[in-house]
């Protein structure tokens, strides 16, 4: 199916020199790459390398505050992009370069029926025009396998899910049949079993049309599945660049094998901790199954035998330490003056939780899994049924209860921008759960010293304002403040989902050594099942607030007995699984 | 369907809720409205004669409904002053009150709209600042005060429009124009700078959208972008703002109108006042207060025409 030869003839696209920059400083160095006709490139890089600028540049979209200098030739067009006005630029984006964007809930006009939309690149370049125009967008709706596609393309966005709507992004990309389609994380935003039906969707329509594709993506694995060829920026440069079979399994650049370490969550080095860009070295490469067996899981890697670290397998205790029956949620949404129609977010939930035990909680966007969290925080109240945390029964109106019962359990939110106050100092910050607890002035600040050391901030961090952190640093100021009062359990609700692979390796092994180090019992909610089996030893997979599947990691992941269960490990991506399918 | 059925409802609530408001409050007014119109050497036995004859010895609920079963009638009642029905005053007045109104936020939004958005499109250069800068000492002027200037100017200056008074447009058109043309400048200047401060942000909100990057990404030009997908979104703020300054117009209006002689409401409402006319400042300010209401509404209701998500909240 894929093209053998592309270099041969001139290439579809042509980038030489690109450099990106505002007046003060550059933002990409000079970058050089070349897709032919009908290949398939994938530009990797974290946040900040620049590969969202490399593309907005050959688009000729760049904000206006920055500039681009260089070569970007387009075959058949003559001369180079860069100096095209604007003018000149709109005539050839839609009808020779189409985009989807990584967004769908905004990229698309929520006043605009998506039929219009996707109307809308026909009619401006005249390939189509009024009822044929019209026509033609259900055709293109059909083909990105809308269901009742003349029905959705009279729909306005928000009737629509981000699945849906990033199919219709892609119907508007492709209705000229461009020669090259560009593609800025496009399922980053979207559930696991989404993501695999629009990469599907993705590689079906370029490969009917013969369309070039620059894939821009954070994630290895599902470049690997979509890609033929790969470069990898870092800093705002292209470090090393290759076929995916090369780069994935014979990385040349350290910065390219320390990705590709970070990113595999099978992997672990002699002590049992995930890769990280500094210990890179010794990684061995993904898709070697017997050595993911042979290198014992972080959960296991405690000092002393696994059996014996839990009190639950002890049998000292067999009373669990968070117990909670027959969980439900009904949220009530009002229209108008009388109207009233209830939301079922959970359904019934059992779960429990051995003291020292780790509890996975995964499950897609709606699954109930937030609100289980937040009512176990006390955060919400329940409808019906019971969570019990220790010797409390957890009530948010129970003021005296709750404070008693944050003593024990604490979280950690998944925005690390948006869950700090900006106007704290990380001292104030991580201080702050003492203060409930009377703590006096002096006693707060030594612990905030001792608990920010533990999370391997430096001292000095103590004094400074949550923007001047990282991401990942931020990351670990949360962590030190869910730490503080030494609880005995740590809620933590999808913590990494927004940091970058190299620190996303990093911070979970900080909670890895801390649960070990402190006797944690974790609750860890993600939609990201590797990092799950990673770190959990139990799961429980949640769908449309009801739980679908429950037992231990390896019996769950590897013996699934649902369906959905399934469904949703076999649309996981995973580097092991996407090389193989090359 | 149901919501736009609720909203009524609510509307005539809210009307109703108002009618017992204004009511009652010149019910606790101090003094006494058949002793007002008996004049100050009136006898006991005047006063309950006047009392008598315009019912206000009847009691206050039999009053409240009497009043408002006759304004549902059209029927405004008959100042115990002058002794003139008051509907055909007020029908008169508010005519010319709604031009001066509505003509002054068309012409604000026809300035602040392009003005607006050349702002937030030129925003971090020379022009723009001074775009900004100018909306900024517009809000400062009170509108009585952008009246005097502009009479200064255009009337007694240059003699090109009259100074005041009112022509009815079957009187002439032209001269119905050249009279409106200054009172309406007053009021749309000072709004037309509010307003433009509110479009501006609105188009700066707007400009940052992913979804003018994806119009871009089709085809279309970044003026284009904005004029075909930009403006339309960003109108739904400004629209909320232009109908809570139409009520605040209605307020410059009474100013206005006295400045300029208009024989609008508010002119109307002053001279009732001056006159301790009573029941007419109580029917002035019900039309006042309906005014509101139905313009609120009919913002309301434009909402669900331009956001769809709206439509189908309900």
């Amino acid at each position: 199916m894929r093209r053998t030869d592309p270099q041969a003839g001139t290439p579809l696209l042509t980038v030489e020199g690109l450099t990106i920059g505002t007046r003060a400083r550059t933002l990409v160095e000079p970058l050089s790459f070349a897709i032919g006709a009908g290949e398939r490139v994938g530009l990797i890089g974290e946040s900040g390398s620049g590969k969202s600028l490399t593309a907005s540049a050959v688009m000729g979209l760049l904000a206006s505050e920055l500039s681009a200098a260089g070569r970007v030739e387009l075959a058949g067009e003559g001369g180079n992009l860069l100096d095209l006005d604007e003018r000149a630029l709109a005539r050839l984006r839609g009808r020779r370069m189409g985009m989807v964007f990584q967004e769908p809930m905004s990229a698309l006009n929520p006043l605009m029926r998506v039929g219009d939309q996707v109307a809308e690149t026909m009619t401006l370049h005249g390939t189509a025009r009024g009822r044929q125009a019209t026509a033609r967008a259900v055709e293109l709706l059909d083909q990105v396998h809308l269901p009742d596609p003349a029905q959705a393309a009279r729909a306005y966005p928000h009737q629509l899910s981000g699945g849906q709507r990033q199919r219709v992004m892609l119907a508007a990309a492709l209705a000229n049949s461009p020669d090259l389609l560009i593609c800025d994380e496009p399922t980053t935003a979207l559930d696991v079993t989404v993501q695999a039906a629009v990469l599907d969707l993705i590689d079906e329509q370029i490969a009917a049309r013969g369309t070039g594709l620059l894939f821009i993506t954070h994630d290895l694995a599902v470049v690997a599945r979509v890609c033929e060829r790969v470069l990898v920026m870092h800093a705002g440069r292209v470090v090393e660049s290759g076929t995916v079979e090369q780069i994935f399994t014979r990385p040349q650049h350290a910065y390219t094998r320390g990705l590709l370490a970070a990113s595999d969550l099978t992997a672990t080095d002699a002590r049992g901790r995930l890769f990280t860009i500094r210990t890179a070295a010794e990684y061995r490469g993904p898709g070697t199954p017997e050595q993911a067996e042979a290198a014992p899981r972080a959960a296991e890697s405690g000092e002393a035998a696994p059996t014996e670290a839990r009190p639950s397998d002890a049998g000292e205790d067999a009373r669990p330490l968070i117990e909670i029956r027959g969980l439900e949620k009904t949220y009530v949404r009002r229209g108008g003056l009388f109207r009233r129609h209830e939301v079922r977010a959970l359904a019934g939930i059992d779960v429990s939780v051995m003291p020292g035990g780790r509890l996975g909680v995964v499950g897609e966007s709606g699954s109930g899994k937030t609100t289980l969290l937040s009512i176990l925080a006390g955060l919400i109240p329940a409808s019906a049924g019971t969570v019990r945390v220790g010797d409390v029964l957890v009530d948010p109106h129970d003021a005296a209860g709750l404070a008693a019962m944050r003593q024990d359990l604490q979280v950690v939110f998944q925005d690390p921008f948006a869950s700090l106050d900006p106007r704290m100092t990380t001292e104030e910050i991580v201080a702050e759960p003492l203060r409930s607890l009377g703590a006096g002035s002096a006693e707060r600040r030594r612990r905030a010293a001792e608990v920010v050391e533990a999370v391997g901030l430096d001292r000095d961090a103590l004094f400074r304002y949550p923007h001047q952190f990282s991401g990942g640093q931020r990351q670990r100021i949360s962590i030190a403040r869910a730490l503080i009062c030494r609880p005995r359990i740590l809620v933590a609700d999808e913590p990494v989902s927004a940091l970058d692979v190299s620190v996303r390796a990093q911070v979970l092994n900080l909670l890895s050594d801390l649960v070990d180090e402190y006797g944690l019992t974790l609750v860890f909610v993600s939609h990201d099942l590797g990092v799950v089996r990673h770190l959990c030893d139990e799961v429980v997979v949640m769908r449309g607030g009801e739980l679908v599947e429950a037992g231990t990691v390896e019996a769950v992941y590897d013996r699934p007995q649902q369906e959905y269960t399934r469904a949703l490990v076999a649309a996981t991506p995973t580097l092991a699984g996407a090389l193989a399918a090359q | 369907m149901s919501a736009l059925l609720s909203r009524l409802l609510q509307f005539l609530l809210t009307v109703w809720a108002a009618t017992v408001v204004v009511f009652a409050l010149m019910q606790v007014l101090p003094g006494n409205a058949a002793q007002v119109a008996a004049g100050l050497q009136a006898t006991p036995e005047d006063v309950a004669r006047i009392e008598a004859e315009f019912g206000l010895d009847r009691p206050l609920p039999v009053q409240y409904l009497d009043w408002v079963g006759g304004m549902l009638r059209g029927d405004f009642g008959t100042s115990y002053v002058t002794h003139v029905p008051i509907s055909p005053l007020i029908a008169d007045s508010v005519q010319v009150t709604l031009i001066l109104v509505l003509a002054s936020m068309a012409v604000a939004l026809l300035i602040a709209v392009p003005v607006g958005s050349t702002a937030a499109l030129l925003r971090g250069r020379a022009a723009g600042a001074v775009l900004s800068g100018l909306s900024q000492v517009g809000v400062a002027v009170p509108n009585f005060l952008a009246a005097i200037l502009l009479v200064m100017v255009f009337s007694l200056g240059l003699g090109w429009f009259p100074s005041s008074g009112w022509q009815a447009p079957i009187e002439g058109f032209g001269g119905f124009l050249s009279h409106l043309v200054l009172p309406v400048l007053a009021l749309a200047l000072v709004q037309a700078a509010i307003l433009t401060r509110y479009v501006r942000s609105a188009v700066l909100e707007v400009l940052r959208e992913d979804y003018l990057r994806t119009a871009r990404a089709k085809g279309r030009t970044a003026a284009g972008a904005l004029a075909v997908h930009g403006l339309r979104n960003a109108a739904i703020p400004v629209i909320t703002v232009a109908g809570v300054q139409l009520a605040t117009l209605l307020v410059g209006a009474v100013v206005i109108e006295q400045v300029f002689v208009l024989p609008g409401i508010g002119s109307e409402l002053i001279r009732a006042v001056q006159n301790r006319d009573l029941l007419t400042v109580q029917g002035i300010v019900m039309v006042l207060v309906l005014m509101v209401l139905v313009l609120n509404l009919v913002i309301d209701l434009l909402y669900t025409v331009l956001d769809p998500r709206v439509r189908s909240r309900s």
